[in-house]
């Protein structure tokens, strides 16, 4: 495609090609790799927890091989279920949300869906995958250090960060803050990259408003995360300094302020949950309109709901901290800012079910994933305006209803919605079909155990279950909801397995699949109704000219039910 | 005369004026008011100069709508960042 | 936003990619520094005034001087994209030279200035003030060793005679990321030297 854009030629070394690669397309793919590698190592810690919360101090399956002094013969001492808390969460959040939703569906779909051909920088975009790849390491190895990993929480509250007489973590916890500002570096030169190649690379008639939702909800989260990572990026430096040169920025003995720590993280960590909440969303807003035939419902008023959204993200974060001794003036504004960013949120959900409505359905596997993911996030917003209430989330708080909820709300984002993504869009990175009966079996297995773990968590959460603690048994209180803890660790237990299903799948598919046509889901958007399965080096074979909006479906008159983008009315598709 | 499609305004008179404004904050500190006055007048001139120097040396004035956005929006949220933390860590 | 759903009329050149881009990444290095700035007014004003002992020890003259050197260094790089906009190699040769004499006045007075403070027993644990100044300068003083590298760069294109035929857009945007190092100065100048 040296007609237009970057014009860099076609590789042909193997570690040209498929290694240090600067096509989008291949770096999407190693994005998803990599965060599907991380999710097996953020699954496993999730087992050990739970078995630990279950049966305390008993050898666990499968953790033998782990080495002293981390764990025992099987047996994990409290300090490495802190690590392991502190890891799954960074893991699950930084390592597999953002690389699945933003690095490989954003890079791979991006320039697809805008008609370009790559990224505005493709040898940047090669370099936030080096960078984050680099990040996984220096944080898998942080387990190898003397004093083990980080286990101050992935929030890292000073000032238990801040000095390592606190955890007895000494370069664990400096390895981490590295990995996360090499993480931090990563997205914030892919997020450059996205909106750069938006603004500046759509196709002669890709007008803003006729962008795929997708595509509005990965510049939104781009525009989210470089906005509101800067603050935490300047506390991480100063929190390292605390560290190794014996600075008191958030040590109170020497001058410092370690709830400060907790406003720059939640700055930051609030506006994040959208950064990848955002993207998972906008693969249900792509699925929807194909499986129901139809229009999505309010295609503006989505856009604007998720500006307003986003603007709001940055106004809320104090909510994390209604316990942690703030001034009582700002807490109520909180309050009131965080019940009001359920609205936009609702309105965007409203129009999901809005766009249901009256469709000609099709079941396949993404879109029961798609409706399986709108299903439980319901639950998972609802139950925020309890923890938002400041008055209910101080008996709430740090307890298991918090746990249950911010799973109800990233688990249905991350997973049902990555894994519609990635049922959906398969065939086109692939070109091959993968297998629909296995994938509702997946889809069933999945969303049945996903319940089955998380709602009794509420339970034992308004019952006063403390999160982060090592042995339920030590409070009698807590003995009677023993039950429910093994009932949980058991349905997490098949939960996992559960995945086996999914990676078979996918590993057969890739292989053994029926092959893809062009456009198998009949639908409208240039990555499938354009682009050729697999798109080749360069994407489009002429560049496409874009005449309406993204989602003409059923339209009168016409002669197939689906009118692509590139295509006019009332012409004959190709 | 030029591709970019601007004129170039007289940027050594620009330079003037920068300086002219640090000698004025330098000299604000040695007028008998009160350090809050002091400090928040030599801070007024220090946003200016920081105005002058992007709205001329880095062009905004002749920049589309989108790049003064960007160049605005996280200036007004750091600031309401500053603002909202100012009862938990400033006057604690 | 209408002038940027025009854009898409043309195809776009690597000058309207590159602008844009670094814009975008001033946007998050406001955000970085403007975070730095927060903790650091948060903190003094926490402090009750406690500070002013220590911010006395700073050399407000050095502090001065770099100032001058460093807006001075800002004019002369927009003098050389001026320059380059007329097509007048020379120059824009000339001008980004001075431009890298500056920077590098601008490390050899921050340096005395570190010296001299740390021979006076100020070092970064002296007290949270210093802490704060050398951090803040320190971060400041990475980012103008970045902005040498890239001007430098520049600088050796322009001798070999490779920095036009589109290259010579560059200039606008490591222009654009060394007014920003000027007016993070700008704030960083009254915050740690004047506000005593």
């Amino acid at each position: 495609m040296s007609e237009h854009g970057n014009g860099h030629a076609e590789p042909t070394s193997f570690l040209r090609k498929y290694v240090f690669s600067i096509d989008h397309k291949v770096i999407g793919k190693q994005y998803l790799f990599l965060s599907l590698f991380m999710a097996l190592f953020g699954g496993l810690m999730a087992y050990y927890m739970r078995w630990q919360l279950a049966w305390p101090e008993t050898a666990i399956p499968g953790a033998g091989w782990i080495p002293e002094p981390m764990a025992f013969g099987g047996i994990i001492p409290p300090e490495f279920y802190n690590a392991l808390i502190t890891l799954h969460g960074t893991i699950m959040v930084f390592f597999v949300g953002m690389p699945l939703l933003l690095g490989a569906l954003g890079n791979y779909l991006v320039p697809l869906m805008i008609g370009a051909d790559d990224m505005a920088f493709p040898r940047l975009n090669m370099m936030s995958f080096w960078t984050i790849t680099t990040a996984s390491l220096v944080l898998m190895a942080s387990f190898f250090v003397e004093g083990g990993a980080a286990s101050a929480g992935w929030t890292g509250y000073a000032p238990l960060s801040a000095d390592p007489i606190h955890t007895g973590v000494g370069w664990g916890l400096n390895l981490w803050i590295m990995a996360l500002a090499l993480e931090f570096t990563s997205f914030l030169m892919g997020g450059i990259n996205f909106l750069t190649t938006v603004v500046t690379m759509r196709v002669p008639g890709m007008t803003m408003f006729r962008l795929p939702l997708m595509v509005w909800m990965q510049i939104t989260a781009a525009v989210l995360f470089m906005l509101s990572v800067g603050p935490l990026i300047a506390g991480a430096i100063l929190l390292l300094l605390d560290r190794t040169v014996g600075t008191g920025f958030f040590i109170p003995e020497r001058g410092g302020d370690p709830l400060l720590w907790q406003h720059l993280f939640w700055f930051f960590g609030h506006p994040e949950v959208y950064v990848v909440l955002l993207p998972g969303l906008g693969a249900i807003m792509e699925i929807l309109p194909v499986f129901t035939r139809r229009p999505i419902f309010g295609y503006k008023t989505i856009v604007y709901s998720t500006i307003v959204a986003g603007a709001l993200s940055f106004l809320v974060w104090a909510h994390h901290m209604f316990v942690s001794g703030i001034d009582p003036q700002i807490v109520m504004p909180f309050s009131i800012t965080t019940i009001l960013i359920s609205v936009p949120f609702a309105v965007i959900i409203f129009a999901f079910m809005a766009s249901l409505w009256g469709g000609s359905i099709r079941f396949t596997t993404p879109m029961l994933f798609a409706i399986g993911t709108i299903v439980t996030f319901i639950i998972g917003g609802v139950t925020g305006i309890f923890n938002g209430s400041a008055p209910v989330d101080i008996f709430i708080h740090d307890t298991y209803f918090v746990v249950a909820h911010f799973h109800f709300t990233l688990f249905p984002d991350v997973f049902l919605g990555g894994f519609a993504a990635l049922y959906f869009w398969f065939p086109k990175m692939f070109g091959k079909m993968m297998n629909e009966t296995l994938g509702k079996v997946h889809f069933w297995w999945t969303t049945i155990t996903f319940n089955m773990v998380f709602i009794p968590m509420f339970l034992i959460g308004a019952g006063g279950h403390m999160r982060r603690i090592y042995n339920p048994l030590q409070y009698d209180f807590l003995k009677p909801m023993q039950d429910i803890n093994i009932f949980i660790t058991w349905s997490a237990v098949a939960l996992l397995v559960g995945q086996l299903v999914f990676i078979f799948n996918f590993f057969w598919s890739m292989y053994r699949g029926k092959k893809a046509e062009d456009n198998p889901w009949e639908a409208t958007t240039l990555e499938w109704a354009a682009a050729p399965t697999p798109p080749p080096h360069g994407n489009f074979e002429t560049v496409p000219t874009v005449y309406h909006g993204p989602y003409e479906y059923s339209c009168p008159g016409q002669e197939t039910d689906w009118q692509p983008q590139h295509v006019e009315k009332g012409s004959v598709a190709a | 005369m030029s591709d970019t499609g601007h004129a170039h305004p007289n940027y050594v008179a620009i330079w003037g004026w920068l300086l002219l404004l640090l000698f004025i904050s330098l000299g604000a500190v040695y007028l008998p008011f009160s350090q809050g006055v002091t400090v928040t007048f030599i801070f007024i001139v220090a946003a200016v100069k920081a105005c002058i120097v992007a709205t001329y040396f880095m062009h905004l004035k002749f920049e589309e709508s989108l790049v003064r956005y960007i160049a605005i929006i996280p200036v007004i949220l750091f600031v309401i960042m500053t603002l909202t933390l100012i009862p938990d860590i400033g006057t604690r | 936003m209408s002038e940027a759903i025009a854009m898409t009329e043309h195809q776009p050149t690597h000058e309207v990619k590159g602008r844009m881009g670094m814009w975008w990444f001033l946007a998050s290095e406001i955000m970085t520094f403007g975070g730095f700035i927060a903790i650091y007014v948060l903190y003094r004003m926490a402090s009750g005034g406690a500070w002013s002992s220590m911010a006395e020890h700073v050399s407000t003259l050095m502090g001065t001087i770099n100032t001058v050197v460093l807006l001075t260094s800002s004019l002369t790089i927009v003098k050389a994209y001026e320059a380059i906009d007329k097509q007048d190699r020379k120059s824009a040769q000339r001008f980004l030279l001075i431009t890298l004499i500056l920077a590098f006045a601008f490390l050899g007075v921050k340096a005395i200035e570190y010296a001299t403070e740390i021979s006076n027993g100020y070092t970064p644990l002296t007290g949270i003030f210093w802490s704060f100044y050398f951090v803040m300068t320190g971060l400041h003083g990475l980012h103008v060793v970045g902005g040498i590298v890239a001007i430098g760069a520049l600088y050796i294109m322009a001798i070999r005679g490779t920095l036009w035929n589109g290259t010579q857009k560059r200039v606008e945007y490591i222009g654009l990321y060394w007014h920003f190092v000027d007016i993070v100065w700008i704030f960083l100048f009254p915050l740690l030297y004047l506000s005593y």
